[in-house]
């Protein structure tokens, strides 16, 4: 009887057809799912910077790589985020590592990718602690008691230490020493340094600031720290082939209550501002736009102005 | 009786039951919300939360004590605003919120100090006589690793207290009467929902969005979801907060104080040593005398003068009367 039931019934073309159909659909669903998954997000797989063997074989990573993109990296940094995503920030990449002997001394790498080196020096210069040590290693790089910084081609490295030790220090600035040639080609081109008078100038205070300038509009700019008679006095420097940045920072200055002072200026464009105590010394050269700040009495400011003017009419030429 | 069936039959039945799933899975498509907030009553929200505070006692609502130990200044703070059974009664449940925003050692102050953590949790167990003491927060960084690498973990165990991880079952949808920000917003509320005492304890902090987080901003680590947004709206929200949240007491750890790439840091060189503890039963003025350590006034944090405005606190903590005391050794 059950032999009987299992009697074999003949297929006709339509029940093919449909069977094939649905292999096909079936096959179609499958490719989809795999073409859909050669769009993943790489960074998030590849262990490309960040590897196990980063530090040498006394330690291992403590985590897995943390992977942030614009939009969430406020969840590893607050309110922090801001100042990167200003300044052309594109990932983050972080992971920590600790000592095979010893867990609880660990180092805590934060790779930046900011796109290019301009932006990686914005982050780095703008975040940079007074009290530290230069990297004798590095273009761009300094550390403190706990801490390791660097900015290398497109990317800026933060290192926290788990404590204030020495011997870690070292171990991670050996281990980011022989990162940062995967990273960069070489020495990053600051052309921009050049332009700035050398008298009076304070080693290792360079920055370059995207953007809100001091309180302003005024964006990438790169700025320098002078002492002159004891006084602190602020240069900063931007391409202005229009001349609007000129006009909009003084026009800035004004709207906001500065008072424009007698001054002799050396080249047309030239105006001397104070506002709440502050004087800016502002002017426009060739493709430059370029000032003067600080508290410091006039001549001394007009000393260091009439430096600069001296300068870029040099680099102009 | 044969239990075959035609060829007809069968296609006919497959086009009834395809049709069927279509028109369950398309009316479920349809009535799917997204966000499932949206699917709470405005009667389920929550809107507000009890008022933790305690009575008013003139020349006790603010104490600074100078010293470097943590443990025994934050004990004099308390000491000198009447104890801590001014605060917590006997039997009394109390939840200590601090700072646990990233997970990073005690050492760089970007979280609240763990011995801070742990005094207050046996000064409410063995003086107050509370009957059970939480420390809960929600992190930015993992939840996790933060309440470990800050040693609040530790500090929470070392003071019997128990942590409340911030579970995403423990968020209710609030809305803030009177506030723009706080609508329908997950809130970590079940912490707070049966709780007797409310006690902040949070560190000076520089902030690159706020200008300064210190108790006030402490609250932020109540909210839920894609809390960034409100980045924008920084001074509002942590003026929200203040509205919504009357805690029993803040204390503020200026013992050694995020002066500069805040509200991370980093490192060491960040801080500025201070030596200072204050307790305050306004958070207003808590905060403006912390602004004062930062160098700023409280112009310069118009979050401060909008609760001031909201008469939530003052500004004018020496209105106050604060009492200060140094701490020997």
């Amino acid at each position: 009887m059950l032999q009987a039931d299992k009697k074999i019934m003949p297929t006709s073309p339509k029940q093919s057809v449909i069977s094939f159909s649905i292999l096909i659909l079936l096959f179609c669903i499958a490719a989809a799912v795999g073409i859909k998954q050669q769009y993943y997000e790489k960074a998030i797989f590849e262990d490309i910077i960040l590897k196990d063997s980063l530090f040498s074989d006394k330690f291992t990573s403590a985590s897995n790589i943390e992977n942030y993109s614009p939009t969430n990296l406020y969840e590893k940094i607050d309110g922090k985020a801001d100042l990167y995503l200003n300044n052309g920030f594109i990932s983050l990449q972080c992971r920590r590592f600790s000592d095979n002997s010893a867990t609880d001394k660990w180092v805590e790498v934060f790779l930046y990718d900011m796109a290019n080196g301009e932006n990686a020096f914005a982050v780095y210069s703008m975040q940079k602690r007074p009290e530290s040590t230069a990297l004798d290693w590095a273009q761009f790089g300094y550390s403190t008691s706990d801490a390791l910084y660097v900015a290398a081609g497109q990317y800026y490295i933060e290192v926290a230490l788990s404590s204030d030790d020495p011997v870690l220090l070292a171990t991670a600035s050996a281990a980011i020493k022989n990162l940062i040639p995967s990273l960069s080609a070489g020495k990053m081109e600051m052309p921009f340094f050049n332009l700035f008078p050398t008298e009076n100038l304070t080693t290792d205070s360079f920055k370059f600031i995207s953007a809100d300038a001091f309180g302003s509009d005024l964006k990438n700019i790169f700025t320098a720290e002078y002492n002159i008679n004891g006084n602190s006095v602020t240069v900063y420097l931007s391409k202005d082939s229009t001349g609007d940045v000129f006009k909009n920072y003084y026009r800035f200055l004004i709207d906001n209550g500065g008072t424009e002072l007698k001054y002799d200026a050396k080249l047309p464009d030239c105006k001397a501002v104070e506002l709440f105590g502050t004087t800016d010394i502002i002017f426009r050269t060739g493709n430059y736009f370029a000032g003067v700040r600080g508290s410091a009495p006039i001549n001394d400011l007009k000393l260091i102005a009439d430096k600069l003017i001296e300068s870029l009419s040099v680099k102009n030429e | 009786m044969s239990d075959k069936i035609s060829r007809r039959e069968f296609l006919t039945r497959s086009a009834k039951a395809g049709l069927s799933i279509a028109a369950v899975g398309g009316a479920a498509g349809l009535l799917y919300e997204t966000d499932a907030l949206k699917m709470i009553s405005k009667e389920s929200a929550i809107t507000g939360l009890k008022d933790f505070s305690v009575a008013s006692i003139p020349g006790q609502t603010m104490s600074v004590i100078t010293g470097s130990n943590r443990t025994l200044t934050v004990n004099k703070a308390i000491e000198l605003l009447g104890g801590i059974d001014r605060f917590v009664k006997p039997g009394e449940t109390v939840l200590l919120k601090p700072n646990i925003g990233f997970s990073s050692p005690p050492r760089i102050c970007a979280t609240s100090h763990p011995d801070i953590i742990a005094e207050v949790a046996r000064l409410c167990y063995e003086h107050a006589k509370a009957k059970k003491v939480y420390v809960t927060d929600n992190p930015i960084n993992d939840p996790k690793s933060c309440f470990e690498i800050s040693q609040i973990a530790a500090a929470a165990k070392k003071g019997n207290a128990e942590i409340i991880m911030p579970r995403q079952n423990l968020f209710s949808p609030m809305t803030l009467k009177g506030g723009k920000l706080i609508h329908n917003w997950p809130f970590l509320y079940q912490p707070l929902a049966n709780i007797d005492k409310v006690i902040g304890i949070a560190i000076v902090k520089d902030h690159a969005r706020s200008g300064a987080s210190m108790t006030m901003k402490n609250w932020y680590g109540l909210l839920g979801g894609g809390r960034n947004i409100f980045h924008t709206n920084i001074n509002t929200i942590i003026t929200e907060l203040a509205m919504l949240i009357k805690p029993t007491l803040v204390i503020l750890d200026a013992t050694d104080i995020m002066v500069s790439n805040g509200p991370t840091g980093g490192s060491a060189s960040d801080l500025k040593r201070m030596n200072m503890m204050i307790a305050s039963c306004d958070q207003i003025a808590a905060d403006s005398f912390g602004a004062g350590l930062l160098n700023l006034k409280p112009a310069d944090l118009p979050y401060l003068l909008k609760a001031q405005e909201l008469k939530i606190g003052t500004t004018d903590y020496q209105m106050l009367k604060p009492i200060f005391t140094t701490m020997k050794g």
